[in-house]
């Protein structure tokens, strides 16, 4: 009997690093092989303190789970550059790293470990001594169920929904106003943490920590565990866990093999169950969204074929009203100023000198021929590139060398030409993302955040994050409502056709409540049909006040939408004035159309 | 006395750097022209000591023939691995496939490394290259078996560095390593190069491993180091680069490797080696960009 | 959709024809129910904005992009869904993209090279005769790294790629990009002359006099659609002052 409480006390240690490493990998995207590496932090951090300092048992679980999320809040910083292949070879050289040390240091025991002096002892909670398998399953289950809701928490709010745009497009979701670089260092160290309370466990079970114990293959052995249970679905790492755990004994009892035998057995299932899973079903055993708790919606099959219906764009009475004021009487203050901008690759001046005003309620467009600049000068806008020089003034504020996310708050987003919406999450839920509130307090931390985004509110307010969390979703009901995809809201944004994609994204836009939109070839891409709803859309953008640029390279589509033009050729503004005035020069058509 | 410790560790240090030049340059030409983190070149490497010890021992084959047999298993088993796994992945994961076809290469070398020692035990067995015969040369001493490997890791080298110069094969090479879609433009099968290139990338992999073998033991487990080296060396060079240039990043890493045991005990040189890695990783995102770029076409079609 | 009357001639059969055809990346639709076609020994333009399909089009007719619709022949051949470019090479098209048209860590012997893979010494030898024969430069030229050249004497180089194997097709993507209008002028002289000789050409441009100057007959693509078709003659009467209305 003792057999079996053993096998479920280590699928519960085992489902710690599982469920942790699913936040990491499922949600955030980030790939990582080091989990059992910051086990050993967690687990040599106690066997020292334990067995050398004599520290109790929470001091010494505190702190090795402390010191696991340090080290791993330290792995992250240069990992915040690193794309995901990179990222992988960074945890191996982390993972090779970290066992080198503890392997080395005469002091921890060498390639031999050190050997635990006493056992657990849950004082002063009751529970006394760990000494037998069966004293050990209540509390493993308390501590699995832990980090079960911790991380089911951060998961499932809208921090989670960060976290899952950084994993489908980390560019798109930096662009929409979140700071993707404290996300990425706090869910690095809060997994590494964790990582660190499963070995501190391991440590005290197992009774010694050795490099062996916490070894690459132990850490791949993890990674293949939350595969299985589904990336993104934390009772899927819980069953991952018990599979391949079970793994072993299944072998021995039922098939009759040799301890040794079936230890090999094992890994050989789970190395070839990973190369089948990773082709066949690359979500693993259970997909994302299939909760036992909650029953997200499942998109529906497939679109039904035929000709599809485009959207009506219904515009809100609030800005009809808006629309109905003349224009010369509308406010078209300044509201975006550049002024001597530069920049150049290696010696080519991609952009030069340039100066510009945009107004409110104004669409203005960029034209050019081929290579003039003109997504340079977005990228530069909206800090995706640093200038060289110059001065970006936003609001009467300047703007220039800021990251992307925050000049989005400020209130100047874009666009992308091939759309970026997060394929994986529903249409509601892309422009949710784009949604966001300020708390003025300064202790909620991250400091320019709001309920689930704010990791206090979301653990000590659940009242205010829930609250929060209703008004984002009606809001982004209500801009889906706009532009008349309100019946696809929770469908995943990966399946809608390429123009229901642009409505979104523009829904998602307007969620930012940006004054200043970049819009990149709003109307490339997609069929005729479309065209006129999407003009409509743009041009209700700006009746309601807002700034638009737009880069279009068909000049049909510029003059039926834009106010005014910007001419630039080779990365100089050479004209500004009305279509009908830049078409009208021929100096300008030559540039434009080429000089035999 | 001390000159003397330190010749005998660069000594040592060239030694080993061949050895890890040649992983180098074999993992470097297959991650430069098809992009694939390719970590199961621990399982053919492991395989290849594993195919030849049992050849020699259990077969009773003559040494020769049993020398030629370890690369060329390593060559089918690297060929193998391309068309069926990550070929049939990479086309199924899209922009996703860098980091699937990774993950299946992790599985296949953990189901690998275990078939192996099912088949063949967990106990270390041993390899027979050459009679080793202790040489010295002023000061510092190696053995024969230093020297054979030393001489086959350069030759090799030098071998591919003269295909991938003179040959129609090696322009078409160094083509889909350039530009694989212009290379497609004009007529070649970037698939068809692809699996020589695993080929030849496991050839000397498959040397490689044999010459750990002999040198060391072989046993399961020898190729988790030696696949972190070639990553490590690969990476160095620069995988657009001549294979004589990856070969020196290699000798370089052996050097600091081996003369850092100067300064520290043994246990401690492969943390230097790491922590290159590590650094390199860091410091250097700009190089990592641009080799992104260079991967890329692979990428965009799917391969 | 129609097939557009061929002007140039009323005799042979077309090369080339493609009639509906639709393609894009993703879901994104960037060609939306093309046709054109082509006469053996003709030369036509396909114009338009950035973006409006042009080579994607192009790409199409070589294999390197996929059809969502549509159909293409060439020389009374249907081409099917297994097209690739290495079918296109071998029924006798050859194609120069818009960017990265010469491999730039390779000499310039060895950029040619590549375009005799797979021949005996005897063929190889000869078709490099070819390439220095329109281009004799090349010849002093070959031990050069072809990235540190200029880009005219890379557009020279990737046309000598092309020709070497005497195609029957030409596919030019844009190759006045990035060159001063003196140097497009004289690529645009060799190609009127491989005109003369009866090489078939696609150009497609952006740049519409140095199209002109070649071509016999234009296709005009605006946002994936062609909105016009005509003789080269009747695009140049319109006068710049018209095509802005065509882009």
């Amino acid at each position: 009997m003792d057999y079996w409480w053993d096998i479920l006390n280590l699928v519960l240690i085992f489902s710690i690093f599982t469920i942790s490493l699913n936040l990491l990998v499922g949600y955030a995207g980030q790939v990582s092989v080091a989990h059992a590496a910051f086990g050993a932090v967690g687990g040599y951090l106690a066997a020292f303190l334990s067995a050398k300092a004599n520290w109790g048992f929470w001091a010494v679980l505190i702190t090795g789970a402390a010191g696991a999320g340090a080290v791993g809040v330290i792995m992250s910083l240069p990992a915040l550059r690193l794309s995901p292949e990179y990222l992988v070879l960074l945890t191996i050289a982390v993972s090779s790293i970290v066992l080198t040390i503890v392997g080395a240091v005469p002091q921890l025991g060498g390639a031999y470990g050190m050997v635990a002096d006493k056992p657990a002892d849950l004082w002063p909670l009751p529970g006394g001594q760990l000494l037998f398998p069966h004293q050990w399953v209540v509390p493993l289950i308390a501590f699995t169920a832990f980090t079960y809701l911790v991380c089911h928490r951060m998961g499932e709010s809208a921090w989670g929904r960060v976290l899952r745009g950084i994993r489908d497009d980390e560019i798109a979701t930096r662009a929409l106003g979140c700071n993707v670089f404290a996300s990425k260092v706090v869910v690095f160290g809060l997994t590494s943490a964790f990582a660190g309370l499963a070995g501190v466990l391991l440590y005290f079970y197992n009774q010694i920590a050795s490099p062996s114990v916490y070894g690459l293959n132990v850490s791949l052995k993890i990674f293949a565990m939350t595969i299985f249970g589904g990336l993104g679905n934390f009772t899927g790492s819980i069953l991952g866990a018990a599979v391949l755990q079970l793994l072993q004994p299944m072998l021995e009892k039922l098939v009759r093999l040799d301890p040794g035998q079936a230890f090999l057995i094992q890994l050989v299932i789970y190395g070839l169950g990973l190369v089948v899973l990773v082709r066949v079903r690359p979500q693993g055993l259970l997909p994302e969204g299939l909760s036992l708790w909650r029953r997200r919606p499942r998109a529906p099959a497939a679109m039904a074929p035929g000709p599809e219906a485009v959207p009506r764009i219904t515009v809100p009475a609030a800005a009809a009203e808006l629309s109905a004021i003349p224009a010369a009487e509308r406010d078209s203050s300044v509201i975006l100023k550049v002024r001597g901008l530069c920049r150049s690759f290696g010696g080519i001046h991609a952009v030069r000198d340039l100066d510009f005003d945009l107004q409110r309620g104004r669409i203005v467009a960029l034209v050019g021929p081929n290579g003039a600049g003109k997504t340079t000068v977005f990228n530069l806008l909206t800090g995706a590139l640093k200038p060289d020089r110059g001065s970006v003034e936003l609001n009467g504020e300047d703007v220039r060398g800021l990251p992307p996310d925050r000049i989005a708050r400020k209130g100047m987003v874009r666009s992308f030409q091939d759309v970026r919406l997060f394929g994986r999450m529903t249409a509601a839920e892309n422009v949710m993302l784009g949604i966001h509130e300020t708390a003025p307090e300064v202790w909620r931390w991250p400091s320019g955040t709001r309920g689930g985004e704010n990791l206090v509110d979301l653990f000590l307010r659940p009242s205010e994050t829930a609250r929060v969390e209703r008004e984002t979703r009606a809001r982004a009901m209500e801009l889906l409502g706009m532009v008349g995809l309100a019946g696809v809201a929770e469908m995943p944004a990966g399946a809608l056709s390429f123009g229901q994609q642009k409505l979104v994204s523009f829904a998602r836009l307007l969620g930012t409540d940006a004054d200043v939109l970049l819009l990149d070839e709003p109307a490339s891409g997609i069929d005729a049909r479309w065209v006129d709803d999407i003009l409509r859309l743009v041009a209700f953008m700006r009746d309601s006040g807002k700034t638009v640029c737009i880069v279009e390279h068909s000049l049909h589509v510029v003059e039926r939408l834009a106010d005014t033009a910007i001419f630039m050729e080779l990365g100089r503004i050479t004209a500004q004035g009305t279509v009908r005035e830049l078409t009208g020069d021929p100096r300008l058509a030559e540039v434009y159309f080429g000089t035999a | 006395m001390w000159l003397q410790q330190i010749e005998q560790l660069a000594v040592a240090g060239a030694i080993n750097g061949s050895f890890y030049a040649l992983l180098g340059v074999g993992f470097g030409l297959i991650l430069g022209v098809t992009g694939r983190f390719h970590y199961a070149f621990a399982l053919v490497f492991t395989f290849a000591a594993y195919v030849t010890s049992v050849m020699e021992s259990a077969a009773g084959l003559p040494a020769p023939l049993a020398i030629i047999a370890g690369p060329i298993a390593s060559a089918v088993l690297g060929v193998a691995v391309e068309r069926l796994i990550y070929r049939p992945l990479a086309m199924f994961s899209g922009p996703l496939s860098l980091l699937t076809v990774f993950i299946s290469s992790l599985g296949i070398t953990i189901a690998g490394v275990n078939l192996i020692t099912l088949a063949w035990s967990a106990g270390s067995r041993s390899l027979r290259l050459v009679p080793v015969v202790p040489l010295q040369a002023g000061d510092v001493t190696f053995t024969t078996l230093d020297l054979a490997l030393v001489a086959s890791a350069w030759i090799l080298i030098a071998a591919l560095a003269a295909i991938l110069a003179s040959t129609d094969l090696g322009r078409s090479i160094r083509a889909v390593r350039g530009n694989a879609v212009l290379a497609r433009i004009m007529g070649i099968d970037p698939g068809r190069i692809y699996l020589v290139v695993f080929a030849i990338g496991s050839v000397l992999c498959g040397v490689a491993g044999i010459l750990n073998g002999a040198r060391f033991a072989v046993l399961p487990d020898m190729g988790d180091r030696p696949v972190v080296f070639a990553f490590v060396v690969a990476f160095l060079g620069g995988t657009r680069r001549s294979p004589i240039v990856i070969g020196f990043a290699g000798l370089f890493i052996g050097l600091v490797e081996s003369l850092s045991g100067f300064f520290v005990s043994p246990q401690w040189t492969s943390l230097v080696v790491f922590s290159v890695l590590f650094g390199y990783l860091i410091l250097h995102p700009m190089d990592l960009r641009l080799l992104r770029a260079g991967l890329a076409p692979s990428r965009a079609r799917g391969r | 959709m129609a097939q557009p009357e061929t002007i140039h001639d009323g005799g042979s059969a077309p090369l080339l024809t493609v009639s509906g055809a639709a393609a894009g990346y993703g879901k994104k639709r960037v060609l939306d129910d093309v046709g054109l076609s082509l006469g053996r020994g003709e030369a036509i333009a396909v114009l338009g904005h950035n973006g409006a399909g042009k080579t994607t089009l192009l790409q199409a007719v070589f294999g390197l992009q996929p059809l969502w619709q549509g159909q293409m022949s060439f020389a009374g051949r249907r081409l099917g869904p297994a097209h690739s470019p290495r079918t296109a090479v071998a029924m006798g098209m050859a194609m120069i993209p818009a960017e990265r048209f010469v491999f730039p860590d390779l000499t310039v012997l060895d950029n040619l090279r590549l375009s005799a893979v797979g021949l005996n010494a005897a063929d190889h030898r000869m078709i490099l005769d070819t390439a220095y024969a329109h281009f004799p430069i090349l010849r002093e030229r070959g031990g050069q790294l072809a990235g540190a050249m200029s880009g005219g004497e890379q557009r020279m180089i990737s046309l000598a790629m092309a020709l070497m194997r005497k195609p029957r097709l030409l596919l030019l993507d844009e190759p006045s990009l990035g060159l001063s209008p003196a140097i497009v002028e004289q690529v645009m002289t060799r190609v009127r002359g491989l005109v003369a000789a009866g090489m078939s050409v696609i150009l497609v441009e952006q740049n519409i006099p140095a199209a002109l100057s070649v071509a016999s007959r234009v296709y005009m693509l605006r946002s994936g659609r062609v909105i016009l078709e005509e003789s080269a003659k009747a695009l140049e009467a319109r006068g710049r002052e018209g095509w802005w209305d065509l882009f």
